[in-house]
């Protein structure tokens, strides 16, 4: 058996299961079938290490086998995630701007649960756009590979989902 | 001048710092004389900003079982395959193919074989037929999948199990070593993906052979029935509100009855 430690293809690789379960997380949003992805992620990784090129971004090759790894769970669901994407799109251009100001809700925002029941209510494409960005820090290009979309349209879908999250907190602060 | 929608596509690396300054410059000559776009980009960046001020607390941290089980799939998989090797660097990134397309040949070909025969040697019109083909593809695939063929313990994977799922399941003891009295060796309990995650798929060792049993939490079957199809055993009950299905290769089909009674008289 060859010690985890010694591989550093391994060693890395579980060094982004944080990373991987909370993207997993706002993908599925139920902590099983979010350990199933990571789980499935990891052995497809693991069987499939010859095909990462060294010295490239180990982190990014291993969200895009989530990412995929998801829609082939999804697909299996009977869903199909671009017409949810599409009515989205009709759902955001009919946004109107909120009368909050953007320190009030900085300030609203101070609950971790605000913000996340804000996320998980967002669309599929906005909340995992907008979470590899902010949250994981990926650059357009590394989401556009891994979503495998252009990259215009990942600008768009970052963009129109921070403004949807600025919208459910500002009505979440109304409510509360 | 750029029209509102020109504009669209500009405004997160606008919010971001990363629009080139020929960009940065039109975004703020139209937002100098558009106010819903310079709402819309005060509310995107007011976002970001709470996004990037909770990024800490926002990351959810793995579970460590789930830590250790994926830490267990690099190690099966040391054992199983050839270590890494080293790509062209001009080659692109490419991620691995679905996992039912990434079989080794002897699989895909089994499993092929079974979705062929399953669709067109028969019709599946009943109950137990369609379980049999679809734990048996199940039981193919996974019987590969099952990480290193250690022994776990029953006790826990019935908590766990309980805890994830929210449904009891007995699971048959066994020790760390086969015995007559325990014949089988609990290698592992999953989700089985194929139903959809309702139907728990406990993997066992027997004699180094693969065995199956399948529980899903209702009465599926009105009488048990035994289906034998390629090169497969499926033998199949209901009682107490849960449908259970064994399954194993059947070249050993006479040694096998005891396993299943050995799994009967322990599932309850």
């Amino acid at each position: 058996v060859r010690p985890e430690g010694d591989d550093p293809f391994t060693a890395e690789a579980l060094s982004y299961v944080d990373g991987l379960y909370g993207a997993a997380l706002r993908l599925t949003r139920r902590p099983a079938d979010a350990e199933d992805l990571v789980q499935d992620t990891y052995l497809k990784a693991f069987r499939s290490s010859s095909q990462f090129e060294r010295g490239t971004n180990l982190k990014a090759w291993l969200f895009t086998i989530l990412h995929n790894t998801f829609l082939n769970m999804r697909r299996h669901d009977g869903r199909n995630p671009v017409d949810v994407d599409s009515e989205a799109v009709e759902q955001a251009a009919d946004l109107r701007p909120s009368q909050h100001t953007p320190e009030q809700l900085l300030t609203r925002a101070t609950l971790d649960a605000d913000l996340q029941a804000a996320l998980d209510s967002l669309p599929e494409a906005f909340r995992q756009a907008v979470w590899l960005r902010d949250v994981e820090e990926f650059s357009y290009a590394e989401i556009a590979q891994m979503m495998q979309v252009p990259i215009g349209t990942v600008m768009s879908r970052i963009s129109r989902g921070r403004r949807m999250l600025y919208e459910k907190m500002a009505k979440a602060r109304v409510a509360g | 001048m750029k029209e509102c929608r020109e504009v669209e596509p500009l405004k997160a690396p606008y919010v971001d710092g990363e629009a080139g300054a020929g960009e940065r410059s039109a975004v703020d000559s139209h937002l100098a004389r558009c106010g819903r776009c310079r709402d819309e980009v005060a509310n995107e960046r007011a976002a970001r900003d709470v996004l990037v001020a909770r990024r800490a607390e926002l990351r959810a941290s793995a579970p460590e079982h789930l830590k250790a089980r994926c830490a267990a799939h690099a190690t099966h998989e040391a054992t199983a395959v050839s270590p890494p090797r080293a790509r062209d660097a001009a080659t692109p990134i490419r991620p691995p193919l679905p996992i039912y397309r990434r079989w080794v040949p002897m699989s895909l070909a089994a499993t092929l074989v079974l979705a062929i025969a399953g669709v067109f040697g028969f019709g599946l019109t009943e109950k137990s037929q369609a379980l049999a083909f679809q734990m048996t593809i199940d039981h193919v695939k996974c019987a590969r999948f099952a990480g290193p063929a250690g022994h776990v313990d029953a006790g826990v994977e019935e908590q766990r199990w309980a805890a994830t799922y929210g449904w009891p399941l007995r699971v048959p003891r066994s020790k760390s070593e086969a015995t007559p009295e325990s014949p089988i060796r609990l290698r592992g309990l999953r989700r089985c993906v194929v139903t959809d995650g309702r139907v728990a798929h406990l993997i066992y060792d027997w004699d180094g052979q693969p065995v199956s049993v399948y529980v899903l939490p209702s009465d599926q079957l009105d009488r048990a029935a035994e289906v034998e199809r390629f090169g497969h055993d499926a033998i199949m009950w209901s009682q107490n509100g849960r449908t259970y299905v064994v399954l194993a290769r059947s070249n050993r089909r006479p040694e096998f009855d005891p396993v299943v009674q050995y799994v009967k008289a322990n599932v309850y």
